[in-house]
């Protein structure tokens, strides 16, 4: 997914940026050593894999979020905090096992009894449901509970219901909002769910283990449930809601007994709350204090310095599965010439945005994060080189074509874009920003009409299959009037489109398929689509009480997995 | 002769401003006797006001330095503590202001304002304060004084104002009123209402200082005139006096700018050519001398106030009576120069 | 009286029909992302987009989709577009915190800043008064962000002396809800504080010049009597109106800094937070809730004035 910092499901409204510029004011005099990388604990390329995955059990943990997750409704939620909460509490057909770094990255079964078989040219799957299983006030659970699941999000056009239009008589139920959805088939007695896909497609899996895919009661009305969620089948139930203040997540009474050792079966603490504040300083203040156990953003940066060196044993910065990059319009000039795109791609110093952004990004030049499968380390094809993407405006006859370069208000995107402007200036163009306001960046970027030639962009993953990248991203075929995510509009670019569109069809991510992603990322880079610069770091900045050594809870799915976490 | 109920000795008042010290009372002294009524006499800036308002301690502030003595029963009102003036004021000596409208509070009711006066001297109740205030009220002219009382000033014409500022002065009995120009503000046929109603109530109300530029007033009810100009008395007499044998110029030219009905009419309204000294730099020598006709050599020197027309009458000009005498006759009346 | 309660209520009412209007011109109006792209998501499936503009009415025409949403908002239906959760709900959730933290704050700044007001006019030219009037112009002059940010961050990170931010509810910890409301109040009140202290010493200075204070003083009225009944009772009134106006705003949700940086989950955080978000229900709810209070609270003036003020007459 992406992350909108102001919108349009913004974490953080205006006033931040305004504190955040005053206590830069006090804080830059106090803590102003500049920090080139270095943690609290170790960096690099993936999260660590710790000795002991294991952690004291028991105890009680108090977690902040800068708002309350958009919602408590498995399907409906769309954000990381909303599914940070969502995955331990309802688990689907499918999930991602609760370890560290690619292991948690692997697709698993859930409550069904094992991966499923495709057949029907690839189109259908068949599950079973393990035995016994319940939801956490101990209603059983059906087959048929699988059905309501997708009705309801289709039925409240739900974020999540694009992830099931590719299911049989999805569109039709989409429009309609009433009768059966032809291409599900349940049978209760028999436990037994049977999927049939329009077409085939390989993220299938994954997106039946994403929250969306979450079994409620077959009852569970087509409706919000933010303010009374339903019980789920996860190792933790949601209790004491307090809508946009708190709420808990405790251990599950009724936790199935066929689920006990599955992926699904994790979870140290037995009680978290989870506390609202919207402000990241008072968070980091309480957390530094010990008031409060955890917080799930990052503190705010100029408080980091500070307390990377008062708080150096319960601080650590690790990536996550992101890219930071620049689009380029391939359908306008001067980016339809690929000259001037590889230009570009040179003349961009990963370093030096890093230093613009404040030290948030691990730097990167490869369309997949090291987290998502379909990665593969490769040489820099662009190394930073000024004179040469001088060179290759002047071959492409590019100087002095007028650019204008898109950004948003947003301190850190503002700034990179002033950076960004200013090198292409330099490169020989002659460019300007535009800022507009974050709410309506996106679908403003995003709308083809708009032309837009270049600017911000970054993308946060659903889940770590390459599609959700790539497909999503950069697919030619997925180019369309308004509402893009592929700010290259390289529509033209029929041949690209037809291999990833094969990729998405394959089922499973062999090693074969696997390499043909990696080479698909490849030809983005050659065709230099975007100039990409970084991947994102997290952090984890823990209370005193928690054990900070063997339970970091870091994810590569949610940033954080809260059933990691554990006491000293 | 009847007892002296207030001196005035001498009185300096003085104060500090950005352009320098402004001597608004340069060395004034008089008497008010029981039962009198004394009227003082001048232009704006004479120092008339500040004078009436210096005897009751309302022109006290950091930037004000005084002189001098008021004797009032024994005390030296100059000099009195806060709570001795506060004993003194609307109780022993009251006073009532030019304008009835801004010199009533604005939000409280009539009624209410009098009984504070009352209650703040007396202890009566409030329902008694009440009734002695409709009382007042009543015996100053107001109709329907009952219901009157639980009006707001707003909401009485100019002359009932000014009456019932009569009236709340008159709360506690005071042996002395001052009245500081109580007719200005209100059109002629109120303020013949108003004197003739202070004219009614002398006997009841001691005695009066009324401070006015208006000889007609001073004509109607003064028993005594004192003439300030320039922060200094210049003349003293009784009305007769005064008005029959003034002795000094600017006395003449108050009276001669009178408009009388009996008489040649004017072709033009006498009036008294240049402006009042500067109270900053005054000039030195007879402070009038710049605006009179008769000023003469001896006038650089400033006369002491003296009686020398015999009698009680005193005033500050060099010229003989004879001179006097002689120079303000202008066309077949008093006057201090012929009109042109 | 009666006339004027009838005329205002219906003056009330436009206005609040006339902000509903303005505000849902001004939102369909500037560039807002199209909602129901912003609906749809992340991953925007065209279809998904195209039943969200048909199930929310975006096409239908405006005066129709006015319609719709004045609907909802009267019958308290009126929902968030970003989170489903009900307008109305969330502004009363909402009122105890603005309630705690307006209130408090504007005892304190009444207080302090007639005390200090008086003060200043007593001295007038000598040393309190300038020490006053520098700290009034202090407080008018400091941003309340900054203080806030300021007060957090030495008080609450350097040294844990109050807890950095957040809301007690009273009914819950008297004690807690108090100490959490310390530095709120602080930082709204300065500013305050210091406007009052000048404007009050302003007036002070210019009603002791007044004939009728020269009366009382004439009427051998106590220095004390004549300072509260006769100039404090006319130098307030305009405070009195100004408190209303300031009251009714910072109620409505004007505190937005300070209920933001407090984390004080009240009404104002509530509206920015719909700013924030280019959210059309709650910005309308509070735009409403606000312009109520406003409205309410100026009515209450120029009744208080009235009554403060005989000469007044309140015009129907």
């Amino acid at each position: 997914m992406r992350e909108y910092q102001e919108a349009p499901r913004p974490r953080k409204p205006l006033w931040p940026v305004l504190m955040a510029l005053c206590l830069t004011l006090f804080v830059a005099a106090c803590g102003g050593s500049d920090d080139e990388g270095s943690g609290g604990g170790g960096e690099g390329g993936s999260p660590a894999e710790s000795a002991s995955a294991e952690g004291k059990k028991g105890g009680k943990a108090t977690i902040l979020l800068q708002s309350y997750p958009d919602y408590v409704d498995p399907g409906l939620s769309y954000t990381v905090e909303g599914w940070q909460t969502l995955t331990q509490v309802y688990p689907g057909l499918m999930t991602f096992p609760h370890k560290e770094g690619k292991a948690g990255a692997e697709v698993v079964p859930g409550l069904a009894a094992e991966m499923p078989k495709i057949s029907n040219g690839n189109k259908t799957y068949s599950f079973t449901l393990r035995e016994g299983l319940t939801y956490s006030d101990g209603t059983p659970i059906k087959a048929s509970d699988y059905a309501n699941v997708v009705k309801r999000a289709l039925e409240q056009d739900s974020q999540g219901a694009g992830f099931y239009l590719p299911i049989e008589g999805a569109e039709k139920f989409l429009e309609e909002k009433k009768g059966e959805i032809s291409g599900i088939k349940t049978d209760d007695a028999a436990r037994t769910i049977e999927i049939t896909l329009t077409e085939p497609r390989g993220a299938f899996v994954y997106e039946l283990a994403v929250p969306f895919g979450g079994f409620v009661p077959g009852d569970t009305p087509a409706k919000n449930q933010t303010k009374s969620p339903p019980p789920g089948a996860g190792r933790y139930m949601i209790k004491n809601v307090k809508v946009n203040r708190s709420y808990t997540l405790a251990k599950n009474p009724n936790f199935s007994k066929s689920l006990e050792g599955t992926a699904v079966d994790s979870g140290n603490l037995d009680q978290i709350d989870v506390q609202i504040d919207r402000s990241l300083a008072n968070q980091a203040t309480k957390v530094a204090n010990n008031s409060a156990d955890f917080m799930v953003d990052a503190p705010p940066p100029d408080r980091i310095p500070e307390i990377k060196q008062r708080f150096a044993n319960r601080y650590h910065e690790f990536p996550t599965n992101s890219t930071f990059y620049f689009f380029m319009n391939s359908e306008v000039p001067p980016f339809d010439d690929l000259k001037v795109r590889q230009a570009v791609n040179h003349a961009i110093d990963i370093k030096a945005i890093n230093r613009v952004q404040g030290n948030v990004l691990t730097p990167a030049h490869t369309t997949l994060p090291p987290g998502v499968a379909g990665y593969e380390k490769s040489e820099d094809l662009y190394p930073f080189d000024l004179e040469k993407a001088k060179a290759l405006i002047k071959e492409a006859g590019a100087e002095g074509e007028e650019v204008t370069v898109w950004g948003n208000p947003e301190t850190a995107t503002k700034a990179t874009i002033e950076y960004y402007t200013d090198v292409l200036n330099q490169i020989g163009l002659k460019a300007k920003s535009k800022i507009v306001s974050a709410e309506t960046y996106f679908a403003t970027v995003g709308n083809r009409d708009t032309k837009a030639q270049t600017g911000w962009a970054n993308w946060f993953q659903d889940y770590p299959h390459p599609s959700n990248f790539i497909d999503v991203l950069v697919n030619p075929n997925k180019v369309v009037e308004s509402g893009n995510n592929n700010y290259s509009y390289n529509a033209a670019d029929k041949e690209l489109g037809a291999k990833i569109d094969k990729l998405n069809a394959e089922p499973e991510l062999t090693d074969e398929v696997l390499k043909q992603w990696a080479a698909v990322d490849r030809e983005i880079q050659e065709k230099a689509y975007w100039g990409m610069y970084g991947n994102r770091k997290q952090v984890t900045f823990m209370s005193e009480r928690m054990d900070f050594e063997n339970c970091k809870g870091e994810s590569v799915l949610t940033t954080h997995d809260y059933s990691r976490f554990c006491l000293k | 002769m009847a007892e002296a109920l207030l001196t005035v000795e001498d009185l300096r008042v003085g104060f500090e401003t950005d352009d320098g010290r402004v001597q608004a009372v340069d060395g004034v002294s008089f008497e008010l006797r029981e039962g009198e009524v004394l009227a003082i006499v001048g232009e704006s800036g004479s120092g008339k006001s500040v004078t009436a308002q210096t005897i009751m301690g309302l022109t006290r502030s950091p930037n004000a330095a005084f002189e001098g003595r008021i004797g009032f029963e024994g005390e030296d009102l100059l000099n009195a503590s806060q709570e001795q003036l506060r004993r003194v004021r609307g109780n022993e000596i009251a006073m009532i202001f030019q304008d009835p409208m801004t010199s009533l509070h604005p939000v409280y009711k009539l009624g209410w304002q009098i009984a504070e006066q009352i209650q703040a001297h007396e202890q009566v109740s409030k329902a008694d304060a009440r009734e002695r205030a409709t009382e007042l009220l009543r015996r100053v002219g107001i109709p329907s004084p009952e219901s009157r009382i639980d009006n707001y000033p707003h909401e009485f014409s100019g002359g009932m104002r000014q009456r019932a500022m009569i009236a709340m002065a008159l709360a506690n009995s005071p042996r002395i009123l001052i009245a500081d120009e109580p007719t200005t503000a209100l059109d002629v046929t109120i303020q013949a209402q108003i004197i003739s109603l202070i004219g009614d109530l002398r006997s009841e109300l001691g005695s009066v200082i009324l401070i006015t530029h208006d000889l007609g007033v001073v004509a109607e009810i003064a028993d005594r005139v004192l003439v300030m100009y320039g922060g200094m008395v210049v003349e003293q007499g009784t009305l007769e006096e005064l008005f029959y044998n003034p002795q000094h110029p600017y006395t003449w030219g108050l009276l001669g700018s009178l408009a009388r009905v009996d008489g040649v009419k004017p072709r033009r309204l006498p009036s008294i050519a240049g402006a009042p000294p500067s109270l900053i730099a005054p000039p030195k020598g007879c402070r009038f001398r710049t605006r009179c006709p008769h000023e003469f050599d001896r006038c650089a020197e400033l006369p002491p106030l003296a009686a020398r027309a015999g009698g009680t009458q005193i005033d500050r000009c060099w010229l003989s009576p004879q001179e006097k005498a002689a120079k303000r006759a202008v066309e077949g009346r008093i006057g201090l120069e012929a009109t042109a | 009286m009666l006339r004027f309660t009838v005329r205002r209520l219906a003056q009330t009412f436009f206005v609040l029909i006339a902000l509903s209007i303005i505000t849902f011109v001004i939102f369909n109006v500037i560039p807002n992302g199209d909602p129901a792209l912003r609906l749809a998501g992340r991953t925007p499936n065209p279809a998904v987009v195209q039943q969200i503009r048909e199930d929310f009415g975006f096409n239908d025409p405006l005066p129709t989709q006015y319609a719709n949403l004045m609907e909802k908002t009267f019958k308290g239906e009126l929902e968030s577009y970003s989170n489903g959760t009900n307008v109305r709900e969330e502004l009363l959730r909402g009122l105890p915190n603005t309630a705690s933290l307006v209130i408090g704050a504007a005892i304190i700044w009444v207080v302090l800043g007639v005390l200090f007001g008086i003060l200043a006019a007593k001295y007038a030219g000598r040393i309190p008064d300038r020490l006053i009037t520098i700290i009034g112009i202090v407080g008018i002059s400091l941003p309340v962000f900054w203080v806030g940010a300021l007060l957090l961050y030495y008080l609450t990170f350097k040294v844990s002396l109050f807890p950095p931010g957040g809301y007690t509810p009273l009914t819950e910890d008297p004690v807690q809800w108090l100490y959490h409301m310390i530095l709120p109040w602080t930082t709204l009140s300065i500013l305050f504080i210091g406007f009052y202290s000048r404007l009050l010493r302003s007036n002070i200075l210019d009603t002791v010049n007044e004939d009728y204070v020269r009366t009382a003083r004439a009427k051998g009225l106590s220095e004390r009597r004549i300072t509260t009944r006769h100039v404090l009772r006319n130098a307030l009134i305009p405070i009195v109106t100004l408190f209303g106006l300031d009251f009714g705003a910072a109620f409505g949700g004007g505190a937005i800094l300070t209920e933001s940086i407090f984390n004080l989950q009240g009404v104002g955080q509530y509206a920015a937070d719909s700013i924030g978000t280019l959210d059309l229900p709650p910005i309308l709810g509070t735009v409403l809730y606000g312009a109520f209070f406003i409205v309410l609270l100026s009515a209450l003036v120029d009744i208080a004035y009235a009554f403060l003020d005989p000469r007044i007459r309140l015009s129907g």
